[in-house]
This record gives structure tokens, C-alpha cells and sequence, in this order.
């Protein structure tokens, strides 16, 4: 402990850290989170492979669709600057997988951003408003819930002739209706709570209610839930690719990659092997990362 | 409970109706139709087409005439010449129930121990490493896993035929293939559901009392953590049963699987709407069906 700081007027001054600091849920959760060595050392490897992808192509001594007909697929470290090898059209694999990354990690941030946005705000209304409204908004996403996936982004990439971006949102458009139920659900506790209703008698509109008062409550379960949609996601585009519906060549995806190098494994296994090496390994970290943060954020676990 | 499976019934026909007229529109709104074919076709003969099918009807009506006539299981599919929707569903979906039927078993028996096993040691090195095993089969696309299978015990040990559905052997690889990634998520389901349970106050009383750990296990804690699990199954199994359009290519089963995938990348509608209807269908019943089970699993809930 300091010595107390007396200033000129003869008063005691605290200072900051004489005063019991009270945690907040974010500090707790994070301190408990730092002491789980495996969702440390997913944060670390996830924004390693997010730096590669993003930085990586620019270095890259080839471009990810620079054919070299010549030379045709060859095991890694045999021809030139060729780390991974390359493909049966000669074309770098270290390239085209980090090249892929991007598209891939694209479309897990983006279509899950999509399904955030819908989710929350569509839960979270829903479950505030409750009632007839709540009973009719929940028995749509039940409809939904319905469509099988395939035949409902089959049509939609149809309408949208194919384009890589809308991509995104169509699969954004058809991953909300989890996120939409688990933040209903919290809502509808929260909001019988007291600070909601000391809000509502101070005269908030309730707009501000929900998205002041409310979202900001159910972000933990939230981020969880987030963590554990970018993997389905990347899932999903692989399938996609797998349909021939996802990104169209030379352009690569990891999902069209590990695709295409599934076809080839008894002949060129590396043209499966190191594109799943990435994939893997990020869909593994953001599993236990959300594993990490959903222990992180529970109260419940404090004593371990 | 009657009652409750009474009213249960009764509220999905609106949903199954509401479903229906959104898949029609859906269907009618992507560009393109199912008598396009690659040679072009003179506008004249391509409205004798649609006249003959009945597409320059009024919408409505032409909705009402597909409903119709698929409950009276006369719906015409229109990409295969001579055969009703009807007819191609219940032809292909017993290979697909029976595959997705013992998927799931083969699921429900490697992943329930190994959620079990994890939970009780949890946080110790067995914990990590079967949630890292259980993460490795979430992470494996089936379209990896599946040849790979192959490759090894079909190709490599030639143990089993590498496609087929004649033999009884050859429902190991697909079956197999098809299993592991619902096995590594019910894994992780029951290790959840297990901590809850572990937690509470009976199991430290019945430990006091001197209960064999094992009976303890398995009679007093396992009904209590499986039922995040059979929550999932709803949903899992409408889904297992309904086909895989990637198994069932890659292991040439003639499933319903591929009618989700080829139905809209044909705009046959019809087709659309049998498939789409009869895949709703399940998943209402077995939803209902997994309900009723819960509460009988658990004494707190009661049917409402």
C-alpha cells in the first residue's frame, strides 16, 4: 500500500488503487480464460493463420492462379520455392492455400456477422416484445427451421447467379435461427429483471431498452455461441464446394481445396494433406476457444 | 399427455401449410424451370410445355393442384418420366433410413462413453485428449473421411467393397463414415450434460453414502446428463435418416439423399415439394416424439 496522497488544501485523496476495484464480468472472464492454456494457445494460432492468409498471398513469390504447365504436381520442397508442392496444373499450393484462408475465414467472419445481426436483433425483440408477437416470431423460425439447408441455398444461389459474396449471405441468411432462440431465451429471463424495469420507468423508449439495457446482457452466451457458428460455417462452404456451388476455380477455397485434393489422395495425398492441416487446425481452435470463453464466462466456474 | 400430443399434432399442420406455400414460392421465383434443357427450345413449344404442366395457370391454383394431388400421392416427378414423387421417395428412403439407423447407433454407442469418460475426468489429460478425438471428427469433412476410409480398409486391406449397398459388409464403411461426425458431436453433448449433473448436491450425497462409482454412473447420474442428447436426436436423427447426398455419392447408395441436391439443381418442383414436406414431417414427429421422451426422463418437466 502507497502513502496517502494529501494535496494542498490539507484533504485525503485516494488514490485508484487504495479503493477496492470491484471485476467486472469482462476482467473476470478474461483473467479465468488466460489461465486456460489450450484457449491461449488457440487465440495465438488462430490469429497466426489469419495473419498468413491475409499477408501471405502478397509475399508469395507466385500468384494462386500462375499455372506452370511444365512442371505439374510435384511434392513439396522438389521444385523451386514450391513449400507445399504444387497442383497437377503446377500451381503453387502454399499459394492457393493461404490464398483460400481468406475466402474460407471470409466467409466464417461475414455469414456469421449476417447470422449475428439477424439473430440477436430477432431474438432479442421477440423476446422482450413476448406474448402473441413472441409466440408468432418463434413458430416462423421454427418454419425455418424446417427448410432443409441444401435445397434452400441451391435456390437462393441460383437467384443470386452465383455470386461469391452473396454466398456469404445466403448461408448468413439460413445460420440465424440458433442464435435467434438461445438470445430469446435470455432475453425473456432478463427481462423481468429489476434494472429493466427501473429503465422502463425512467422513460426509455423501448428501442433503447433492448439494445442498450438488453443485447449488451446476453453478449456472453452470444460470443459463445459465435465461436462455435464460424466452424459450421466453414463446414458449410466446403459441402458447398463439394456441390460445385462454391467458389469457382482458379479461385480457391479450403473447402474447394481439401475437395479437390480428396479426389487425388491416393496419387498427390499432399494436395489433401495441407489444406486440412489449415482447416483443421482452425475449426479445432475456434472449438476450443468457444469452449475456453463459454467456461471463461460462466460464474458457475469460478471455483475450479 | 394425450392431450399434450393432440395439440401437438394440431399445431403443425399451419406449420407444415405455411412451409409448403414458402417452398412454392421459393420454387417459382429462382430462374430457370425444369423443362429447360441445354438445346433451345422455340417460345411456342416451350408454352405448349408449360400448358400442358399447367404453369400458365393462376398460382393459387397451381398450388392447390400440387398439394392435391401429393396427398393423393399421384404428383408426377417431373426430371423422371413415368414416376411420382411418392413413388421415388418411398422407394429410396429405406436405404437411407436403414444407413442413417445404424449411423446413429454406431454414433449413440461410441459417443455417449466417450462424453461419460470425459466428464468424470474432466480436465485432466484423458478429458483433453478424447474432447481432441471427438473435436478431429467434427472438424473431418465426410467427403475426407469417407474416401480415406476407403482408401485404407477397402482399397489398401481390401476388406470391404469400396461402393455398394448388396453385402452386409457394405454398410460398414458408409455407416461408419456417416456416424463419426454425429458421434464426436454427441461426445461433447454428454460431457456437458454430465458436468451439470455431477455438480449437484445427490451425487456428493450418494458418493458419502459409498455408492460404487460405476453405479453411480450409470444409475443415478446418466438419465440426468443425457438429456441434452436426446434433444439433439430430434432433430439429428430427422436429419441421418433423410439422406446424405454426400455418402450417398460417394458410396453409390441409391438414398433419398441426393433427390435434396438434384430435385433443386433440376428445378423439379415437384420433386422440391415432396422431398421438402416429407423431410418437415419427420422432423415435427420425431420433435414431438423426443419432447414426450423428455419428460418422462425428467420428473420437473410437465407436459404442457
Amino acid at each position: 500500500m502507497t502513502d496517502p496522497v494529501i494535496n494542498p488544501s490539507g484533504k485525503l485523496l485516494l488514490r485508484p488503487e487504495d479503493i477496492e476495484q470491484g471485476t467486472s464480468l469482462w476482467k473476470d472472464a478474461w483473467h479465468r480464460l488466460r489461465k486456460n492454456r489450450m484457449a491461449v494457445a488457440s487465440l495465438i494460432i488462430l490469429i497466426l493463420i489469419t495473419v498468413l492468409s491475409i499477408f501471405g498471398p502478397m509475399v508469395m513469390p507466385y500468384e494462386y492462379q500462375d499455372q506452370n504447365q511444365g512442371l505439374g504436381a510435384t511434392p513439396p520442397l522438389q521444385a523451386g520455392a514450391h513449400l507445399f508442392g504444387t497442383d497437377e496444373l503446377g500451381r503453387d499450393l502454399l499459394t492457393r492455400t493461404l490464398h483460400g484462408g481468406r475466402v474460407s475465414l471470409g466467409v466464417g467472419l461475414i455469414a456469421t456477422l449476417t447470422a449475428l445481426i439477424i439473430g440477436v436483433t430477432y431474438g432479442a425483440v421477440s423476446g422482450y416484445l413476448g406474448g402473441r408477437t413472441d409466440v408468432v416470431m418463434m413458430r416462423i423460425v421454427d418454419i425455418l427451421y424446417a427448410i432443409p439447408f441444401t435445397i434452400f441455398v441451391i435456390v437462393l444461389m441460383s437467384v443470386f447467379d452465383r455470386d461469391i459474396k452473396l454466398l456469404f449471405l445466403a448461408i448468413g441468411a439460413v445460420e440465424w435461427l440458433t442464435m435467434a432462440r438461445i438470445v430469446r431465451a435470455q432475453v425473456l429471463s432478463l427481462s423481468k429483471q429489476e434494472f429493466v424495469e427501473a429503465a422502463l420507468s425512467l422513460g426509455l423508449h423501448r428501442v433503447t431498452i433492448i439494445f442498450r439495457y438488453l443485447i449488451p446482457n446476453v453478449l456472453g452466451p452470444v460470443i459463445v455461441y459465435t465461436t462455435l457458428t464460424i466452424p459450421a460455417v466453414m463446414l458449410f462452404e466446403s459441402i458447398l464446394s463439394f456441390l460445385g456451388l462454391g467458389v469457382q476455380a482458379p479461385m480457391s477455397s479450403w473447402g474447394s481445396l481439401i475437395k479437390d485434393g480428396s479426389e487425388k489422395m491416393d496419387v498427390y495425398p499432399w494436395l489433401l494433406l495441407f489444406p486440412a492441416m489449415f482447416f483443421s487446425a482452425t475449426l479445432f481452435c475456434l472449438n476450443f476457444l468457444g469452449d475456453g470463453l463459454r467456461d471463461a464466462l460462466d460464474p458457475k466456474s469460478s471455483k475450479d | 399427455m394425450f392431450k399434450f400430443v393432440f395439440y401437438r399434432l394440431l399445431q403443425a399442420i399451419p406449420v407444415l401449410l405455411i412451409l409448403s406455400i414458402i417452398t412454392f414460392v421459393l420454387c417459382r421465383v429462382a430462374p430457370g424451370n425444369a423443362f429447360l434443357d441445354e438445346r433451345a427450345v422455340p417460345p411456342s413449344v416451350m408454352k405448349k410445355i408449360e400448358e400442358a404442366n399447367g404453369l400458365d395457370k393462376p398460382l393459387p391454383v397451381q398450388y392447390f393442384v400440387t398439394m392435391s394431388s401429393l396427398l393423393a400421392g399421384d404428383l408426377p416427378a417431373i426430371k423422371n418420366l413415368g414416376r411420382t414423387v411418392n413413388e421415388l421417395i418411398a422407394e429410396t428412403f429405406p436405404y437411407s433410413f436403414e444407413l442413417g439407423l445404424i449411423a446413429l447407433v454406431i454414433a449413440l454407442l461410441l459417443g455417449i462413453p466417450l462424453g461419460v469418460f470425459a466428464a468424470v475426468r474432466r480436465n485432466t489429460l484423458a478429458d483433453y485428449g478424447s474432447m481432441s478425438v471427438a473435436m478431429f471428427g467434427i472438424c473431418l469433412p465426410t467427403f475426407v473421411l469417407g474416401p480415406m476410409l476407403v482408401l485404407v480398409f477397402a482399397v489398401g486391406f481390401g476388406w470391404f467393397n469400396p461402393l455398394g449397398w448388396e453385402e452386409p459388409s457394405d454398410r460398414v464403411l458408409p455407416c461408419l463414415t456417416l456416424g463419426t461426425y454425429y458421434a464426436a458431436y454427441i461426445a461433447r453433448l454428454t460431457r456437458g450434460g454430465m458436468l451439470e449433473v455431477l455438480n449437484q448436491d445427490f451425487v456428493r450425497t450418494a458418493r458419502a453414502k459409498g455408492v460404487p462409482p460405476v453405479t453411480l454412473i450409470v444409475r443415478h447420474t446418466l438419465k440426468g446428463g443425457l438429456l441434452p442428447v436426446v434433444s439433439y436426436l430430434g432433430p439429428a436423427f430427422a436429419r441421418i435418416i433423410s439422406g446424405s447426398f454426400v455418402i450417398e455419392t460417394i458410396f453409390f447408395i441409391p438414398g433419398l439423399g441426393r433427390f435434396f441436391v438434384t430435385s433443386a439443381f433440376n428445378r423439379d418442383y415437384n420433386m422440391i415439394m415432396g422431398t421438402v414436406l416429407f423431410y418437415a414431417t419427420l422432423l415435427v414427429i420425431l420433435n414431438l416424439v423426443v419432447d414426450v421422451i423428455q419428460v418422462l426422463l425428467n420428473p420437473r418437466l410437465k407436459f404442457q
